[in-house]
């Protein structure tokens, strides 16, 4: 009996030890030889613990305009919270425009909220949490520590976090699918907002859905390497990367000054860029040289300097510039964005046998969709016409405000004006913008004018359009004596 | 019964039996007189995806064998070319079907009828139309075809006049219902009073339908009197060219609403607004402008129309039945408040057509070339003067699909060869893909405005 004893807890010692080794062994495998923090149960309650507090649902009312006024549409996102200072990081299809937020903390909370500014070109939106709110209800928030995306690894565990179809703070988990996925040549809009042109995409597989988007895509390390952005099928997801979203965020909060909507200024030279795979032999070019000119744009300052389509451009103020790729092309088309506006530079370009040095002048990147304003007394909402907007539909310049939304019954839907006519005049005067339109329109109403003819731009000719429009009577003020008297009860 | 009453009577019966039923007898006279005129025109339309055979309702015009059918069976969208094998159809209840060669003889837009003649000499039973005005009220028959299935049996419908439409198309609409695009209209006293052409909800064709006796299931109900298409038989058109139009070179007119036309103070007058003018085209020569409204042609006022939409088809039709080289008077009213005056435009011939322009099937890479034509450019906002051949077709799977090339992208250059004409294109083409079948080809076109370098890659 005793020996058994003996054996049985030398037996015992010996598996003691025996695991004890594996562990050790085990959690150095684990620890030392990772190529990325992975996904293991106390890795992924340790990460959520620390990023829920940090991840807050917008209930946003973005500015549209519909039936010729303007109106909100609302919608629900998620979003990030990144400073001590309350700033949400989001994606602009969530808070972008917004006129109202209100926010919703990991504690059930709930605060208004406003928006910093925003960027539709990589969908991200920046807001404001409400400061005096959270210190009159002593509310505690946590902000999340930014990562970087360029170094994650195809395969390594990511988790997202957000309010998918308004289910707030819920988790998902899942891998990084591909860190380079580009769209190119398939233009990706919001609204008709361009968007998705100056980066590549994450792709990851873990689930999301209309909801989770501005959420965060964070690492098991707790840090954000992307933000949510678009589902795409059964697990293929994106994520704009928080290297992009970085300087956005930047350049946002630097231009957010005195009441001002933040934004991004982005240089434009106007030169639709194409990879040079499998094109090289038709240009003389050696493999992973320049980028191809696929086309150069109208009234642009590459067609001002004589850049023509099908240049191979070499390099960009003596730096080279090379797109073998599709993944590449979104690089060289943020290269561009982010020179210096209003300033010359310096373009190396291979032209049939020759090579030759032009020089342009950068402008300020605009897209196609203007500011939009509504004309209530004439029953629509109008556009400012960009020359985005006219080269994408062969205007023949860039004047004058397009229509587009019309309220039935009132005097635009009844003068059968339609949505995409160009209005080029008012009562013969010139509605060059916007702006002139507004003035022409805001005198006109002021004059109580009952008919008002417009030149509309419609298909390839100009036509006359006139308005029956109609005041309401102005209400009767107090100091007015009835002219009549009531008739007397009979007795 | 006292002589007032039966007067009271009989005047009572007297519009009753005015307005009574046709007599079966006469139905069936009609039927055995009318329909050895009603035929079957059957073509091949020879695509470059493949080939498709075509069937139509014709009805014998004249005795040497000319046949009239639906313009509308014969799509403007379909290339004249690839119109081929034309026949003529005489349908038999006792025998075998008669199968006869015929020669297209061509679209006549300004009436929307199309003619095809019988090769075989020979005499032929032939109706003819009678300009004889209907009446509200008034009872009409009409004999369609039965599909290939019922053995292109004649079937009578029947049907009472409704209404006289008016615009740019002045039908007539019935009550009750009409044979098939491609009947004949006969009234009771068994003249052809008009013609069942295509509209809304109807098809001309007698094969590819859904269900065969759709067309007996919910007929047409509107028919174009004699009157409408007597042009076509008064101005033959000739065979074997494309119809000369005549054009005036207004790129673009509007029919003016109410609102517009009191603001210009044209009260109750019909009119256009000329919104778009071609540059060095006939009304351009003549200084007509863009913001000009017609008020009159020809010392007329404009017919009016249900709506200001039909203005611009009333017009174009009037012009259509003039002839290249005429004058047409135009009285414009150049701005607010300035007297009318009248210009005189000398009408030309109207550009070519792509139904007309010559192609080229790039078979291997899956591609169809054609020239460009006017439209083209007009509507694609290009310079007149463009030059480039258009990308007609895309061939579904094909190597120039995968490579995103799409219809309608103008081609300027192929390799490094700069492309013109459709000629320039052959040639390259031809002998690139002759000496190098390996190599992938560069393409330059211009699409919305913009430049597209496409590459196709050849199949393996």
């Amino acid at each position: 009996m005793n020996s058994d004893k003996k054996w049985v807890s030398g037996q015992l010692g010996s598996l003691a030890v025996i695991l004890f080794f594996d562990l050790v062994f085990t959690a150095s495998i684990a620890f030392a030889d990772d190529p990325f923090p992975s996904a293991t149960p106390a890795a992924v309650v340790r990460v959520s613990r620390e990023i829920f507090p940090a991840v807050v649902r917008l209930d946003v009312a973005q500015e549209i305009y519909s039936d010729g006024k303007r109106t909100v549409r609302r919608g629900i996102g998620s979003g990030v919270i990144i400073d001590e200072q309350g700033r949400v990081l989001t994606n602009y299809h969530v808070a972008g425009r917004a006129v109202e937020i209100y926010i919703t903390l990991y504690n059930k909370e709930r605060i208004p909220a406003k928006l910093i500014g925003d960027d539709h070109w990589t969908d991200l939106a920046v807001v404001q949490m409400d400061m005096e709110t959270i210190k009159r209800k002593s509310i505690e928030f946590k902000w999340a520590k930014l990562g970087r995306s360029e170094s994650l690894i195809v395969g390594q565990d990511v988790m997202a976090v957000g309010t998918p179809f308004g289910l707030a703070r819920t988790m998902t988990l899942g891998i990084v699918s591909n860190n380079e996925r580009t769209f190119y040549p398939d233009d990706m809009t919001i609204d008709e907002y361009e968007t998705g042109n100056f980066s590549n995409w994450i792709q990851m597989d873990t689930p999301i859905n209309p909801g989770n988007s501005g959420g965060p895509l964070v690492d098991m390390t707790g840090e954000v390497v992307g933000i949510n952005t678009r589902g795409g099928g059964q697990n293929l997801n994106f994520a704009v990367p928080i290297d992009t979203a970085r300087p956005v965020v930047e350049r946002i909060l630097a231009s957010a000054v005195d009441g001002k909507r933040g934004h991004v200024a982005r240089a434009d030279l106007g030169i639709d860029l194409k990879p040079l795979q499998d094109l090289e032999t038709f240009y003389n070019i050696d493999l992973n040289k320049g980028v191809l000119v696929n086309s150069v744009e109208r009234n642009s300052p590459a067609q001002k300097a004589g850049v023509k389509a099908q240049d191979v451009l070499l390099a960009i103020d003596d730096k080279p510039i090379n797109v073998r790729f599709p993944e590449e092309v979104a690089e060289a088309r943020n290269r561009i964005a982010n020179l210096p506006i209003g300033k010359d530079v310096k373009l190396l370009l291979h032209r049939a046998k020759e090579t030759l040095t032009l020089s342009a002048i950068t402008e300020k990147l605009e897209g196609a969709v203007g500011e939009e304003r509504e004309m209530k007394t004439w029953g629509v909402s109008v556009r400012d016409v960009t020359n985005a907007y006219a080269n994408s539909r062969q205007l023949d310049d860039g004047k004058g405000v397009v229509v587009t939304t019309l309220a039935p019954g009132l005097p635009a839907a009844k003068a059968v004006l339609q949505a995409d006519d160009v209005i080029r005049s008012i009562n013969g005067q010139e509605t060059t913008d916007l702006d002139a339109f507004t003035t022409l329109y805001d005198a006109s109403v002021k004059a109580r004018e009952d008919a008002v003819l417009l030149e509309v731009n419609r298909g390839r000719g100009i036509l006359s359009v006139v308005l029956k429009v109609t005041y309401p009577k102005e209400a009767p003020t107090t100091t007015t004596a009835p002219t009549t008297l009531p008739d007397e009860p009979a007795d | 019964m006292s002589r007032l009453a039966c007067l009271f009577i009989c005047l009572f019966l007297l519009p009753l039996t005015a307005r009574a039923q046709i007599d079966p007898k006469v139905v069936q006279e009609v039927y055995d007189r009318v329909t050895p005129s009603l035929v079957v025109v059957q073509y091949t339309w020879d695509s470059e995806l493949g080939k498709r055979e075509v069937f139509t309702p014709a009805i014998v015009v004249s005795a040497d064998g000319l046949v009239m059918f639906s313009m509308y069976a014969v799509s403007l969208e379909i290339p004249d070319e690839q119109l081929k094998d034309f026949k003529v159809v005489i349908p038999s209840v006792e025998k075998d079907h008669q199968e006869l060669e015929a020669e297209f003889t061509g679209r006549d837009e300004r009436t929307l009828l199309a003619f095809a003649r019988i090769k075989e000499k020979g005499t032929y039973p032939a109706l003819k139309f009678v300009d004889t005005p209907v009446q509200l009220g008034e009872s009409l028959m009409s004999i369609g075809l039965l599909p290939k299935q019922g053995g292109y049996k004649g079937y009578v419908m029947r049907s009472t006049v409704a209404a006289h439409l008016r615009g740019a198309y002045p039908y007539i609409l019935v009550s009750g219902g009409l044979g098939m695009v491609g009947a004949p209209v006969i009234n009771a006293k068994g003249e052809a009073v008009g013609f069942v052409n295509w509209q809304q909800g109807q098809s001309p064709y007698l094969n590819f339908l859904q269900q065969p006796l759709q067309a007996v299931q919910l007929p047409p109900t509107l028919f174009q009197p004699s009157r409408d298409f007597a042009q076509s038989f008064e101005d033959p058109i000739e065979s074997g060219k494309p119809q000369a139009l005549p054009w005036s070179g207004m790129g673009q007119i509007t029919g003016l609403t109410k609102d517009v036309a009191d603001f210009f103070g044209l009260k109750d007058t019909p009119a256009v607004e000329i919104t778009d003018v071609i540059p060095g085209g006939p009304a351009d020569k003549v200084g007509l402008k863009k913001g000009m409204k017609i008020v009159k042609l020809d010392g007329k006022p404009i017919e009016r129309g249900d709506e200001p939409d039909d203005l611009p088809q009333i017009l174009q039709r009037y012009l259509h039945r003039k002839k290249v080289g005429d004058t047409v008077a135009v009285t414009i009213i150049e701005a607010r408040g300035k007297e009318p005056r009248e210009v005189k435009v000398v009408l030309e011939g109207q550009p070519a057509r792509p139904n007309i322009a010559k192609r080229f099937w790039a078979e291997d890479l899956g591609f169809g070339v054609r020239e460009l034509t006017f439209y083209d450019t007009y509507f694609r906002r290009l310079p007149v003067d463009q030059k480039g051949v258009s990308i007609s077709l895309i061939k579904p799977e094909g190597a120039a699909e995968t490579a995103k090339l799409a219809a309608n992208d103008i081609v300027t250059e192929l390799n490094e060869t700069p492309v013109a004409t459709l000629e320039d294109f052959k040639k390259v083409y031809e002998s690139t893909r002759a000496s190098k079948p390996g190599d992938a080809m560069k393409l330059v076109v211009l699409r919305q405005g913009a430049t597209q370098v496409i590459r196709i890659e050849p199949p393996q």
